[in-house]
């Protein structure tokens, strides 16, 4: 098994912890079982702080880290946007990925999707909705994100084209995925530019989860 | 302003007075409390006093409690024959009105809807007729009984000369997320400013956390209302030292090279405990990347 990145290259946990030093001084890392955790609080706004546990990957910053709300404040239910095992769920990956520019390393993370969803989590403590839509769970929630990005939500759809950009196959002519009749480059190019320009690993989780929701409902059908 | 005027200005900040809300909403809670039990047991001459950070000065804006502490007589049996019998028959009572979590010693009472109350109610029994000592039943540890003081407690704190450098090491440890409980934290400050707790603000609390960073193994606690015969390690394990070390040594890095204000932030400009929403509304459009969250399981 490899040594950890922090072993691999000390010189990036020094610049971690510079960075936590800088511009998050009430945040701290914690080398534990070859795994590096950053832990404390930070303030989403004034009086409002939050408690956090984030568990860096293996391969960090090219993968998304764990976050665990640790304070007691963030009820444990998948409607509140909490895994089973306690860690926050803050977006699609895919989304995420873009959002990021497929870097997730520690400021990338708390200033884009731990503080939006926080300040979410604020208003929602206070009976107001998440500022900026929350996602269906599973995979419905991945396809709304195709939805924005390609104007379909079909499963079949969606899955073709994943494939055929993950093959390098997609041109600018060919038939929009929305089904517009339009060509590609003059109706959802801006989207089919991102997504191709996303990570693969995170087009390749998108595609795993709707192929594997596809299958067990093919399977449940025929059970039927 | 210079470091220490920072730390005495965030103090100040911090500081809670009779005039609070906060302060009322304890007294209108103590004061509820003490009623429901009165009236469970008409028969007993109960007492009913103050712990906590209220009654040892040492209260601050984020983290503030009262122990309310509620003792029987010795002879008394109205409310159990035991200590367990105590706590559990208490806690029944106060069940009705509150939700209760049952903490080591104390329970912790959250209301209905949820809020902490930010009271520990902490039932006893005085240990003989003089009404000084008392047993308090303990749901861990080796023992199910503690025999305490919670004067000697208080007055342990309050007469330290540390109460200053206390607040603000309540606060640090607030801000940085470490999970020492508030009492444990007061007895390491008093330790580490034993042979010398003179100099500033300032001087003093680098002090505290110079020992944290570099000595906390060689700190030891012990109760004050009872010193031999109370065990406080399992208040201070060693994973919870090196994480007091490990921040410390952060924080004064931290400090060193940036200054206090960069460790604490600037000074709190509202008095009130949680922000507006419109506040939050604000924050939330600033963003500048929009992300909503999702959920992997159906």
């Amino acid at each position: 098994m490899s040594s950890p990145w922090f072993e691999r290259d000390p010189a990036s946990l020094r610049a971690l912890e510079h960075t936590l030093r800088a511009r998050y001084p009430t945040l701290h890392v914690f080398l534990e079982n070859g795994t590096c955790h950053v832990r404390g609080t930070i303030a989403v706004v004034e009086n409002d702080r939050y408690q956090l546990d984030i568990e860096l990957p293996d391969d960090y910053p090219d993968s998304l880290p764990l976050v665990w709300e640790t304070g007691g404040r963030i009820p444990q239910e998948l409607d509140r946007h909490v895994l089973p095992i306690g860690a926050l769920c803050l977006g699609v990956p895919l989304r995420l990925g873009i959002a990021l520019k497929g870097r997730f390393d520690i400021e990338s993370i708390l200033e884009i999707p731990v503080r939006n969803f926080l300040i979410g989590n604020s208003l929602v403590e206070r009976g107001e909705d998440w500022p900026h839509g929350d996602r269906a769970h599973g995979v419905a929630g991945i396809l709304e994100e195709f939805d924005e990005l390609i104007g379909t939500d079909d499963k079949m759809r969606v899955s073709r084209f994943l494939l055929d950009v993950l093959q390098g196959k997609i041109r600018g002519h060919w038939p929009c995925p929305c089904g517009s009749g339009l060509v590609l480059r003059k109706c959802h190019r801006e989207g089919w530019e991102t997504i191709r320009k996303a990570p693969r690993w995170l087009l390749h989780h998108s595609l795993d989860a709707i192929m594997k929701d596809l299958e067990r409902r093919t399977k449940k059908a025929r059970a039927g | 302003m210079n470091e220490n005027d920072y730390l005495k200005e965030l103090l100040a900040s911090q500081a809670l007075g009779e005039d609070s809300d906060e302060w009322k909403a304890l007294d209108e809670k103590a004061a509820e409390i003490e009623g429901i039990v009165r009236a469970a047991y008409p028969g007993s001459d109960i007492h009913f006093t103050h712990g906590g950070s209220r009654a040892k000065g040492t209260m601050i804006r984020e983290d503030y409690d009262l122990d309310e502490v509620c003792y029987f007589q010795n002879d008394d049996a109205a409310p159990g024959d035991t200590l367990e019998e105590i706590y559990e028959n208490l806690a029944a009572l106060l069940g009705e009105s509150y939700q209760v979590r049952r903490k080591r010693s104390p329970l912790r009472l959250i209301d209905k809807k949820g809020r902490d109350v930010h009271v520990d109610f902490v039932p006893g029994r005085y240990v003989d007729q003089s009404s000084w000592d008392v047993f308090i039943h303990q749901n861990d540890g080796d023992k199910e009984r503690l025999k305490t003081n919670i004067v000697l407690h208080v007055d342990y704190v309050h007469e330290s000369g540390c109460t200053d450098v206390i607040m603000l090491a309540k606060l640090w440890k607030t801000r940085n997320g470490i999970a020492i409980k508030t009492f444990p934290l007061e007895l390491l400050v008093i330790e580490a400013l034993k042979n010398d707790n003179t100099g500033n603000l300032d001087d003093r609390f680098r002090r505290v956390l110079g020992a944290f960073a570099d000595a906390i193994d060689e700190l030891s606690i012990e109760d004050p209302a009872n010193p031999t015969g109370n065990d406080l390690s399992h208040a201070l394990p060693d994973s919870l030292r090196r994480t007091l070390s490990k921040i410390a040594a952060d924080t004064l890095k931290t400090a060193d090279d940036y200054g206090w204000e960069h460790v604490f932030g600037k000074l709190q400009t509202t008095k009130a405990s949680f922000p507006h929403v419109q506040v939050l509304r604000n924050a939330a459009a600033a963003a500048p990347v929009r992300t909503a969250p999702w959920n992997e399981e159906e």
